[in-house]
């Protein structure tokens, strides 16, 4: 055992002057390791909300698809009941405002990225329709006089107008 | 709705309807003219009485998002709930009838229809 001071004061020595160094160092190698742990966690975080982001523009362009295709389904209904309305085929008419109704509700409550604005002028336009269909309705139940078709059909080419208005800004937009 | 609020709003519609803020439209019934106000539907018809066809009374509707009608108002239930029986020192049936006729003159473009023939005419 007496041959270890003679190992040990060498060693001791050694260390005094390379033991701050290798702190240092070993300090310094954490820090980057720490460093590239955080930035290995933001690229995948970051990684995380562009796919996040990417999948919800996907979805919303296949949704806003869907409502630009109702937009034209509901201008096409609109457009048939206005010649049906100046043929005066009521009845036919009548069924048109049925589905007509239908899709401008769908398009109030379902369309994706419609402003509250949008939405009351399509209330409006669904207030519109009923009292159009009051009046065909009252004439094919209850024979009361014709409603005025060119009245009529006027305040439905006001609806188209409008509801293409909004179809576009939602295309654009 | 709070009463005094109802001859608030109407009083308010009038002012708005006055300066053209509002955009009236038509109906497909003559006697009803449609607008919309935030995210309301506002509508101002001709309510006949079959017992005075001559003189209908005015109603005002108000209508949500969802098509409920949430407010009704006419001028003789505006006459019943001022204190004095009068807006702003004017009777309901004045302001509500000066409100359907700016209503009309709007959309049916009767006021653009004047200012045209008055331009050709000059």
């Amino acid at each position: 055992m007496k041959i270890f001071p003679g190992i040990l004061q060498p060693l001791r020595e050694f260390c005094d002057s390379w033991g701050n160094v290798a702190s240092v160092l070993g300090l310094l190698v954490s820090l980057i390791g720490f460093w590239l742990a955080i930035k290995g966690i933001t690229t995948a975080k970051r990684a995380a909300q562009q796919a996040e982001a990417a999948a919800r523009q996907a979805k919303d362009r296949v949704l806003s698809q869907g409502t630009l295709a109702h937009f034209s389904s509901a201008i096409a209904v609109m457009e048939e009941i206005i010649r049906l309305q100046r043929k005066k085929e009521w009845e036919n008419a009548l069924d048109r405002h049925s589905e007509l109704r239908r899709l401008l509700i769908e398009l109030k409550d379902g369309s994706v990225g419609l402003s509250s604005e949008q939405s009351i002028i399509i209330q409006g336009a669904i207030e519109q329709f009923k009292t159009i269909e009051a009046q065909i309705e009252k004439k094919v139940s209850s024979d009361k006089p014709e409603p005025n078709a060119a009245r009529i059909n006027g305040v439905v080419k006001e609806q188209i107008t409008k509801v293409q208005g909004i179809a576009i800004s939602l295309k654009n937009s | 709705m709070n009463e005094n609020k109802l001859v608030e709003l109407v009083s308010r519609i009038e002012k708005k309807t006055n300066s053209d803020s509002l955009t009236w439209e038509a109906t497909a019934d003559p006697h009803e003219f449609q607008t919309t106000l935030a995210n309301f539907v506002v509508r101002i018809g001709e309510q006949f009485d079959p017992s005075d066809v001559d003189h209908p009374d005015l109603i005002i509707r108000i209508i949500d998002n969802n098509g409920n009608v949430l407010e009704s108002t006419t001028n003789t239930d505006l006459f019943k709930i001022t204190r004095d029986g009068t807006i702003e020192e004017r009777h309901p049936y004045e302001v509500m009838a000066s409100i359907f006729k700016k209503a009309k003159r709007q959309a049916l473009g009767v006021d653009k229809a004047i200012d045209s023939i008055l331009s050709e005419l000059e």
